[in-house]
């Protein structure tokens, strides 16, 4: 096995980094925040997301629940959910799933490594990501238990340079060995009922999570209010809540300060 | 120089755990440079500010298993840079690092060997210079964040109440800063009255929110 080694201002940078999240404020949102901004810093990344995956099987629909972002604007995020809701995503998302089935262990990859680069710049998936001002870019999970992921995403505007080994070998290191950015900021049954979601009903919950009103999800997908809120009605139903504020407190996440 | 994978491995985890410990800057402080020294193989550790009005000067040596409690106090601790003639190193068994706080205090931070041990290597050298380099707040008494409810205190009570802080008792903070044990007790009057406290593990918990120090050391 070859030994990987940084280079002198990579080291720097991290342990600059880790320094600055060391300092207060000590909330846990506060510092996931500074890290994980930090990461897209040093390897100049331009949107984040971290949330949970939750029994993701290669060649099926990812079911996930975002609990913190940065780096999208409204639109930008809902274009986002979408692009995950796409049906082509699951082909895109399946060579790390099947990754994760065989080695249960922390895995980081940017998407060139996977091989399927042609077939995704053809794909209409591809052009959804566009529309949302990101391409899919370092994709980070960690098992957490027997069906869950703590996942981070990194991104990039479209038509930038693809990501390095050296930009994956730094997220790697700082999300692997960071052990506290895993270890909480969900709710406590780690929103295993998810999966039984439709696609399209994830996306909604995503997005009532994220505190949108339901015009505003209905201009966002392109749907009538009316059929939002049949979808708004399904997520309640499942979860057992009765408002949006209700559904927000369940995913509450840390101290809150996320969740707008 | 290059950092191999693995010992950039231990430095993130290190710096990670000091990130989610509770406390203030001294806790982080005590167990990031404890972390460090064991890393590095040093035994003990010491700080110092250095400060050209000598009342500010502070220092601090703390022995590797020692408990927390029991810092040596530098035997002279009323002069400034004559401090350091007397702590009993060589160079070659100290890495240094050196560190401008302001226009007229500095601060330097020793990881030490007894004489009679190997010296460091380039290796241990080079992961600890990272370290206490790159991470300013390391030289730091306190975050640079406005604390209103700090700028009053004088520097001798500043002083009492880091040390009060660190958890050291009424014998060692007297030690520490060379005064008698009657005038600490007046200062720590002076810090509870401020602080509206009644005893010192209120105005640790006050600070602090959890006052136990950290035992886990990689």
């Amino acid at each position: 096995m070859t030994t990987q080694c940084f280079a002198p201002e990579d080291t720097q940078a991290v342990v600059n980094l880790l320094g600055e999240v060391c300092a207060p404020p000590d909330d846990h949102v506060g510092k996931k925040r500074r890290l994980l901004d930090g990461i897209c810093r040093l390897i100049k990344a331009d949107a984040w997301v971290w949330g949970l995956f939750v029994e993701l099987t290669p060649g099926e629909f990812p079911s996930y629940v975002l609990h913190l972002h940065g780096g999208f604007d409204e639109a930008q995020l809902a274009d986002y959910f979408l692009a995950l809701e796409h049906p082509e995503s699951a082909r895109f998302t399946a060579p790390m799933a099947q990754l994760l089935q065989e080695k249960r262990c922390h895995i980081t990859r940017f998407r060139q490594q996977f091989g399927f680069e042609n077939e995704f710049l053809n794909s209409e998936n591809h052009r959804i990501w566009q529309k949302a001002g990101i391409e899919p870019g370092i994709l980070s999970c960690r098992p957490v238990d027997a069906t869950t992921l703590s996942t981070v995403g990194i991104y990039r505007r479209p038509n930038k340079p693809s990501f390095t080994p050296r930009d994956s070998r730094i997220a790697h290191i700082l999300l692997s060995e960071v052990p506290w950015l895993h270890e909480e900021g969900w709710s406590a049954d780690r929103d295993s009922t998810i999966p039984s979601l439709s696609r399209r009903c994830c996306t909604v919950m995503n997005l009532l999570v994220h505190g949108r009103a339901r015009q505003e999800i209905a201009s966002q997908l392109g749907i009538s209010q009316h059929t939002v809120d049949g979808y708004v009605k399904e997520v309640f139903r499942h979860f057992r809540v009765h408002s949006q504020p209700e559904l927000i407190a369940r995913f509450h996440t840390g101290d809150g300060g996320d969740v707008p | 120089m290059d950092i191999e994978e693995a010992d950039m491995r231990v430095i993130v985890r290190l710096l990670g755990e000091t990130a989610s410990l509770p406390g203030g800057l001294m806790n982080k402080k005590l167990f990031l440079l404890d972390g460090l020294c064991n890393f590095v193989g040093s035994s003990e550790w010491a700080w110092a500010l250095i400060s050209a009005n000598t009342t500010e000067s502070l220092t601090l040596r703390r022995r590797i298993g020692e408990s927390f409690d029991m810092p040596v106090a530098l035997q002279n601790a009323s002069g400034p840079i004559v401090q350091w003639e007397f702590l009993p190193v060589s160079s070659a068994q100290a890495i240094c690092s050196d560190l401008a706080v302001n226009s007229h205090t500095n601060s330097k931070i020793l990881l030490l060997r007894e004489p009679d041990e190997p010296e460091f290597s380039i290796r241990e050298v080079h992961l600890a210079s990272l370290v206490l380099d790159e991470i300013p707040w390391l030289h730091w008494r306190e975050w640079k964040t406005p604390r209103p409810s700090h700028a009053k205190l004088s520097p001798r009570l500043q002083w009492t109440q880091d040390l009060l802080l660190l958890g050291l008792g009424r014998k060692e903070i007297a030690d520490q800063i060379g005064i008698s044990e009657g005038t600490v007790s007046g200062y720590i009057r002076k810090l509870y009255q401020y602080f509206g406290v009644n005893s010192q593990a209120e105005l640790m918990r006050l600070r602090t929110q959890e006052p136990a120090m950290p035992k886990t050391i990689l």
